[in-house]
């Protein structure tokens, strides 16, 4: 397994919401560990990143946070993917594909050079 | 991740922490999940887990900050959206409640318009003639000045006193004077047109600061000769001359004199109403030297900083100088000043506060009655109110809820109020009689709509309070058991005390317009002393240039007469300088030589009138003693005088007054014999005593203007329609003005009386509909709730009648209560209206008890019509339906 590499700039907000897509809601830590299984721990997101990160989309109505209790028993804040959050998603995922063609492009030419 | 449904249970006690305390608590969590996960994946201990979890989050204080001031924010832009979003679901809710019953909806809503409308169009009345400054800059230094003596505290000033008062005081910055506006004829280009002019002194327009737009006002100068210029007012000047501006210079024929246009006065510029023209008044010649002829009326503008209290002690003093320099003509006269403000509003304050009052009255028995019908409908909906305050909503958002209903339903018969205060203005305009001062300024301007949404607020406020106190307080599960069927217990209680007030306010407003009908009817059976009905007026003013000697003048109306005599239909026709009861007067001082000396403290003051020989006949004033003036009483001959039965008893209480000699003062004294007693008659006003009046034969004293009397045996208006070309046929110069039916202008001095018993008349009514709908209302509501109770009473054999009698004992029971509170009530402020009530008291026995008596009755009715569907109440069907 090689080592984990560092999270691109600009795609945590990507990958949140993809973590939200589908489910009901997710506290913080939840979101966490499911980013960790889901990319099968070959990706480290902070929780310097992820939190700050949280509150920016919540601000940007892209996700509502609602307070609940979590199945441990605590009181915990739930994060739900908006309307606009969907829309959002959407817009992030094609432009990522856009932008993985076009370096992947860029590559396979210097490749061929 | 399927904790969801779990949760969603809790939420309820979702009570948000404050931002600081949400950021550490969702980083709590997470760091104690991490810890947790720690032990259970790698079996740290409990204490190094949450070291480890700790080191792991990383700057701690660092992203707490970026977490906060996201929150923060977050939290400000949720509240703004939340407050937004409940009050739309509000409004939504009561829309989608009034749209359930649209029944209710349209009675409460018409029922609100009603009452915010007739609000709105009598505050702006209110507003326009009581509250808004007069349309003069610093109205507030304004000052009204009527002379003033021992018999008579609204009489005038003589030219020479006003002289010394303007010259000698230094309160005022400007003492202008004014006489009545007079009828001139005007020639020239088209055909003979009569114009209105007002004579004015030098400072009249700076006192009132007008400033003529084009050329100029009037000097002292003008003053000192009979000056033949005018200024024009401003309407005159376009509709006569379409406003051009080089009209200074041009000239006016008026009574046959050429007149100079001088200037011309800005758009408004007037005092109690526009003349066409104003002109000088030659205070330096003739009979304005004479101290004791009175027929100034003064405006003055104080000077700045100086109390009207002071003003008047300064003119005291120079009174007081003018008497002991002229005791003859000045004993005990004065010249008091009040604000010229009060002069406007002097006549109707107490009237339109009253009709304000009134309409105050009317939208709060509207308040009750909206209230006690969305009582009965709050109490339907006892259920859905229970299951709402069950599912967690608190009082205080049921009562927002119901609140908004009642704000929701007030607003929109705010709406409907200023679309019917729009017609409800027009329609005052229209039958106002022109009673009213400055009805042409009023209008629905912003003021009046704040004032407007301010009582539909209000409004919306008392009369949502009731069912929202009511409502809001429910016993729940006993609501939901019995379905919502329960007592009404305390809603019934308001439901009462409503209707109670209803009775009350309708009671005070009944009786307030009884008393005013009753006034009217009283004054309108004043026996005027002539008899006015089939009579045709007009005036005739002869132009002095055209009819320069006495013999002209008394040809002309005699040609007239005969001429007007002529016509089919016409009984008899006189001429007069003066008519009874058609708002204007001559008064004079009356002495008998060497008995009652002119000038003395017992001199008497009567009215006078120039007549022709058949005035008595014509207007059906007897003759008592003597003989009325014949053809031998004419210029050479010697002077006689008719008197009435009030100043003969008076002046002769012990002796003939035939034969006896009376002095009267014409500018000089004229002798004159006494040949003939008459009925005395009203001269102004039918709600006044009769006075003093004396007749002078017009062909001893034959001035320029006279007024045509005509008895008619025809409709008056056939007549009417030949009086212009008759005088046309003997002058086509010579205008006829003021022509109308004498029985419309002796109307109008009942004009402002009658005015104000419509108005309140109407609102009384639109009181007492709303007081039988309360009383109908709650009775059938009572009925409705209590056809078990019924039903069983039936059953048990109880006579339906018996019924009937329970329910209308219900029904009388509110009325009598708030006929008896409406009594106390009405005793107190009936007394307010004292100064308008004539020939009646303002606790008359007799209005109180047909008001009771019609108030109980119709409430009686009211109640009968529910008590008989009692009555037919099936027993078995009530029973089963509960």
């Amino acid at each position: 397994m090689p080592s984990p590499i560092e999270i691109l700039p600009g795609t945590l907000e990507l990958l949140v919401m993809k973590a939200l897509v589908g489910v009901d809601s997710m506290h913080g830590f939840d979101i966490l560990r499911w980013l960790r299984s889901a990319t099968d721990e070959e990706l480290v997101v902070e929780e310097g990143s992820l939190y700050p990160a949280l509150h920016r989309m919540q601000r940007r109505g892209w996700l509502v946070p609602e307070w609940g209790i979590s199945d441990r028993g605590r009181r915990a804040k739930y994060y739900t993917l908006t309307v606009p959050g969907h829309k959002e998603l959407a817009r992030q995922e094609q432009s990522w594909h856009r932008y993985v063609s076009i370096v992947g492009k860029v590559i396979a030419a210097g490749a061929a050079a | 991740m399927s904790h969801g449904p779990v949760r969603r249970l809790f939420r309820i006690f979702d009570r948000p922490p404050t931002a600081a305390d949400a950021v550490d608590l969702e980083i709590r969590h997470h760091i104690e999940s991490r810890a947790e996960d720690l032990m259970k994946r790698e079996g740290l201990s409990a204490d190094a887990a949450l070291d480890e979890a700790r080191r792991r989050f990383g700057e701690l204080e660092m992203i707490r900050r970026r977490m906060e001031g996201g929150e923060r924010r977050h939290r400000r832009d949720m509240r703004r959206l939340k407050s937004i979003g409940q009050t739309g679901e509000d409004i939504r809710f009561a829309l989608r409640g009034l749209r359930k019953s649209p029944g209710l909806a349209a009675v409460v809503i018409i029922t609100l318009a009603l009452g915010i409308g007739l609000n709105t169009a009598i505050f702006s009345v209110v507003k326009g003639v009581l509250l808004d400054p007069l349309p003069y800059p610093e109205a507030d230094r304004l000052v009204w000045g009527v002379g003033s003596f021992s018999a008579n505290s609204q009489a005038a000033v003589s030219p020479p006193d006003y002289l010394d008062y303007r010259d000698q005081s230094t309160s005022f910055e400007y003492l202008g004077g004014r006489r009545g506006i007079g009828s001139y004829t005007l020639t020239g280009s088209e055909a003979p047109e009569v114009v209105r002019g007002q004579s004015v002194t030098a400072e009249f327009f700076e006192a009132l600061g007008g400033v003529p737009i084009l050329g100029r006002g009037f000097t002292r100068t003008d003053e000192q000769q009979v000056s033949r210029i005018v200024v024009l007012g401003h309407t005159f000047w376009q509709n006569r001359f379409g406003g051009r501006s080089d009209v200074v210079g041009e000239r006016l024929t008026l009574d046959g004199e050429s007149h100079e246009i001088v200037g011309v006065m800005p758009a408004g510029f007037q005092l109690f109403s526009e003349p066409d023209f104003f002109s000088p008044i030659p205070l330096h010649v003739g009979g304005n030297l004479v101290r004791r002829f009175h027929n100034l009326r003064l405006v003055g503008r104080l000077q700045r900083g100086v109390s009207i209290e002071e003003a008047q002690a300064e003119l005291d003093v120079i009174a007081s100088r003018l008497e002991r320099e002229y005791p003859e003509s000045n004993a005990t006269w004065t010249l008091p000043i009040v604000p010229l403000e009060s002069v406007f509003v002097g006549g109707v304050r107490t009237g339109l506060m009253i009709l304000w009052g009134a309409v105050g009255m009317v939208l709060l028995i509207v308040c009750a009655n909206v209230a006690n019908l969305l009582l009965a409908r709050g109490t339907g909906r006892r259920v859905e109110i229970a299951l709402r305050t069950a599912l967690g909503a608190g009082r205080a958002r049921i009562m927002r809820l119901l609140f908004t209903e009642s704000l929701v339903l007030a607003l929109v018969g705010c709406a409907g109020g200023v679309g019917l205060s729009f017609v409800a203005l027009r329609v005052l305009r229209v039958v106002e009689p022109g009673v009213l001062p400055r009805m042409d300024e009023v209008a629905l301007d912003g003021w009046v709509l704040a004032f407007t949404i301010a009582i539909s607020l209000l409004t919306g406020l008392v009369f949502g309070l009731f069912p929202a106190l009511a409502t809001s307080n429910l016993d729940l599960s006993s609501t939901l058991k019995t379905g919502g069927r329960g007592a009404a217990g305390s809603s019934g209680r308001i439901r009462g005390a409503l209707v109670v007030a209803e009775v009350a306010m309708s009671f005070v407003l009944l009786i307030g317009a009884g008393l005013l009908i009753q006034s009217f009817a009283k004054l309108r059976s004043v026996d005027p002393g002539f008899q006015p009905d089939g009579m045709v007026v007009a005036s005739v003013a002869l132009p002095e240039a055209r009819y320069q000697t006495d013999e002209q003048r008394i040809s002309f109306f005699a040609q007239l007469r005969t001429r007007l005599a002529a016509m089919p239909g016409v009984e008899g026709v006189a001429t007069s300088s003066i008519l009874p009861l058609s708002g204007g007067g001559n008064d004079t001082y009356v002495g008998v030589p060497g008995r009652l000396e002119l000038g003395s403290d017992q001199q008497f003051n009567s009215q006078f009138r120039f007549t022709s020989n058949e005035f008595f006949d014509v207007m059906r004033i007897p003759l008592i003693q003597g003989r009325a003036f014949g053809d031998g009483d004419r210029a050479g001959s010697p002077p006689v005088v008719v008197i009435d039965q009030t100043l003969a008893t008076a002046i002769f209480p012990d002796e003939n007054p035939l034969g006896q000699r009376l002095q009267i003062d014409m500018g000089e004294p004229y002798e004159a014999e006494i040949i003939g007693v008459v009925g005395g008659i009203s001269g102004f006003s039918l709600a006044l005593a009769p006075g003093f009046h004396l007749y002078l034969p017009y062909d001893q004293r034959p001035i320029a203007g006279q007024r045509v009397v005509i008895r008619t045996t025809v409709d008056p208006v056939t007549i009417m329609n030949g009086v212009a070309p008759t005088v046309a046929a003997l002058d086509p110069l010579q205008p006829v003005s003021e022509l109308s039916a004498y029985s419309e202008v002796v109307d109008q001095t009942v004009a402002q009386p009658r005015f104000q018993a419509l108005l309140l008349g109407i609102f009384a009514a639109v009181a007492l509909v709303l007081a039988v709908i309360g009383v109908y209302g709650v009775l059938s509501y009572l009925v409705a709730q209590r056809a078990r109770e019924v039903g069983i009473r039936i059953a048990l054999g109880a006579r339906r009648s018996d019924v009937v009698r329970l329910i209308v004992r219900r029904g009388l029971g509110l009325t009598m209560m708030g006929l008896a509170i409406g009594l106390v009530a009405a005793f107190g402020l009936t007394r307010l209206m004292a100064t308008l009530l004539f020939g009646v008291g303002a606790t008359d026995v007799l209005t109180f008890a047909l008001v009771a008596v019609l108030l109980g009755g119709t409430s009686l009715a009211a109640s009968y019509v529910p008590a008989r569907r009692a009555a037919r109440v099936d027993p078995t069907a009530a029973l089963r339906q509960e």
